[in-house]
């Protein structure tokens, strides 16, 4: 007796460029190994590059970059469009790891590299699609001490106590930095955002 | 906000992360961590929901999904050609791993105590209409009564509990 299954969903179907990723997440979450490999193919370059950046080794991230992915297939039921794009929920999963094992290095060394790198090492964005485009223009809107004390809190971890000893300017100031900083990105992804939507 | 808020969070990866050059990951890396998905890491996504559904811990949970790449984990079924296996987390549930073969029919049955199915994999047809897929639950109450057909071209794998 053969039975007609209705419907389309399928765990196992045939990924095409064109599938967008929450295609492939919807996949992912009916078991579709095969859609998850499509989605590590499309973002794992991203997420090791901030676990790289953030550890100061890429083999180290490539340690972790296994593990993240492993974490986020055994959560993808719960993946929430609503609140992140997939590149943003796997960002968030490596950034939280390597925090996790930036924690492990006393924090003394820590601060120490953290102000090393950070003299000369802010970089322009990389741009390989529009939207990335737009974040390069929006980071360019940042002023130098704006992009200190943002990529000291994001890709350091560090606290504004810890920033506000390191730059050697008070702790109010920090805090009024990333405020303005964030509020300035938010605008900008706000704006692109309307723009995508206008298309 | 601070470092630890979700909103700066997810704005901060969105902006300074895509700042940075995409680095492609070794071939092995990947090679790997497919060979872990394809293998004892296949039904982990569920694991959560095994957990909850089943009354085990989430480690227990994820460890006996873990097991059903475990060819020697499997005992022969009662039914033609199935198979189960269970683990000392799941038999303190009553709830064993269950495959059943393609095609298999399991005719009009009363059901004395409540039974939990949890499909893991493939697809079980109830009462020749409603379609259950991977993720679904059938809970039944006891009294109640269905029938089941496992989909004809793949084998069906379930946590199944009886109450």
């Amino acid at each position: 007796l053969l039975i007609e299954v209705p419907g389309s969903a399928t765990a196992e179907g045939t990924q095409s460029p064109q599938d967008s990723d929450l295609d492939l997440i919807r996949s992912a979450q009916l078991g579709g190994v095969e859609a998850f490999a499509a989605i590590y193919d499309r973002h794992a370059s991203a997420v090791l590059a901030l676990g790289a950046r953030m550890l100061a080794s890429t083999s180290d991230a490539q340690d972790l970059l296994q593990d993240v992915f492993l974490e986020a297939w055994q959560s993808v039921r719960e993946y929430d469009a609503a609140r992140a794009s997939v590149r943003t929920w796997l960002l968030v999963r490596m950034r939280s790891r390597a925090l996790d094992r930036l924690a492990r290095r006393t924090r003394e060394s820590l601060l120490h590299q953290a102000a090393a790198r950070l003299r000369g090492s802010i970089e322009l964005p990389h741009a390989d699609s529009e939207r990335a485009l737009v974040m390069r223009q929006a980071f360019a809107h940042l002023d130098e001490h704006e992009r200190d004390v943002l990529s000291l809190m994001y890709f350091w971890g560090l606290t504004a106590p810890e920033i506000s000893a390191q730059l050697k300017v008070a702790e109010g100031t920090v805090r009024s930095r990333i405020a303005r900083g964030l509020r300035i990105l938010e605008g900008v992804l706000g704006d692109a955002a309307e723009q995508e939507g206008d298309a | 906000m601070s470092v630890h808020d979700d909103q700066a969070n997810r704005l901060l990866a969105e902006t300074l992360a895509a700042t940075l050059t995409p680095i492609e990951p070794a071939a092995s890396v990947r090679a790997q961590w497919l060979e872990r998905l394809r293998g004892p890491e296949r039904f982990t996504l569920f694991g959560a929901e095994v957990a909850r559904v089943f009354g085990v811990s989430p480690q227990d949970a994820l460890a006996a999904l873990r097991l059903t790449h475990d060819s020697s984990a499997w005992v022969a079924g009662q039914l033609p050609d199935s198979r189960w296996l269970t683990t000392p987390a799941l038999r303190e549930q009553n709830a064993v791993i269950s495959q059943l073969p393609a095609a298999t029919r399991l005719p009009k049955h009363r059901h004395s105590l409540r039974e939990i199915t949890f499909v893991l994999d493939g697809l079980l047809i109830e009462n020749g209409a409603a379609v259950h897929r991977a993720g679904s639950l059938i809970d039944m109450p006891p009294g109640s009564e269905h029938e089941l057909q496992v989909s004809s071209t793949e084998p069906c794998l379930v946590v199944f509990a009886k109450r």
